[in-house]
């Protein structure tokens, strides 16, 4: 009996630590258990690393171009070599400021601005058709000596019906290489 | 001490600890860190210049070629 008694003694003590520690943890953590609290918290970030691709072009001029051809291909000199100097792998989108068509001002016909890609790693698509969303062009691009380049070949189809022969137009081709922290 | 009392301090035990969880795995969560690299942004300028009509280049050889005969 005195047994029994001391065990309801014991569990009497325990439950009543453990209320307190319930009543201090809803103290502190009340509002955040219920989504019932606002509290301003420092944000502190760390920037672990940045991507680093090297263009050794920053222009692509197109020689004399002919309404209703296809596929012209600048003139020698404008392939684009892209280098991933950065310590991660990336992958790489483009997009246009405006599209072909707004570009060269054609009315009628198939106006298109592609770009075909020589990956020395990873894939990307042979031939792709850039747009003013963002194109996926290189995926897993490494950042190896041996094997951390691209190469982009740019070429245009004109179509018909332009008011500006003559004129000079210029488009910006956006290029975004973004680290693939999984690397897949 | 009778058995409701009992069960009472059981359940407030009970319930002390799965709160003690519930906060433990919030504070855990709170002390998570991503990886953060930044992108890298490039610009090409393209530069176009239409000469013409492929038509019309096919008309001129032809006038150029019937003049010199």
């Amino acid at each position: 009996m005195a047994r029994t008694r001391r065990n309801d003694d014991m569990m009497k003590l325990a439950a009543i630590s453990a209320a307190v520690s319930l009543v201090v943890v809803l103290v502190f953590f009340g509002g955040t258990l219920t989504g019932n609290s606002s509290t301003d918290v420092t944000l502190t970030t760390t920037i672990n690393a940045t991507t680093t691709c090297t263009f050794n072009e920053s222009a692509v001029v197109f020689g004399a171009l002919l309404l209703e051809t296809d596929a012209q291909a600048p003139e020698v000199g404008d392939v684009i070599e892209v280098v991933n100097d950065g310590s991660t792998i990336v992958n790489m989108t483009a997009v246009l400021n405006q599209t072909a068509t707004s570009l060269l001002g054609t009315t009628t016909g198939t106006s298109a601005l592609d770009i075909a890609v020589t990956n020395e790693s990873g894939t990307g698509s042979s031939i792709t058709a850039l747009g003013t969303s963002a194109t996926d062009v290189v995926t897993l691009l490494l950042p190896d000596d041996s094997t951390d380049a691209v190469t982009l070949t740019t070429t245009i189809d004109v179509g018909g019906g332009a008011s500006n022969v003559g004129i000079a137009n210029e488009a910006l081709i956006s290029f975004v290489c973004t680290a693939d922290v999984d690397g897949n | 001490m009778n058995m409701n009392n009992k069960n009472m301090y059981a359940y407030i035990l009970l319930g002390a600890v799965l709160l003690a969880g519930v906060a433990g795995y919030m504070m855990a969560d709170q002390a998570e860190s991503d990886t953060v690299i930044l992108p890298d942004t490039n610009e090409v300028l393209i530069t176009v210049t239409i000469t013409g009509n492929s038509l019309d280049a096919d008309v001129t050889t032809e006038d150029n070629y019937g003049s010199n005969t």
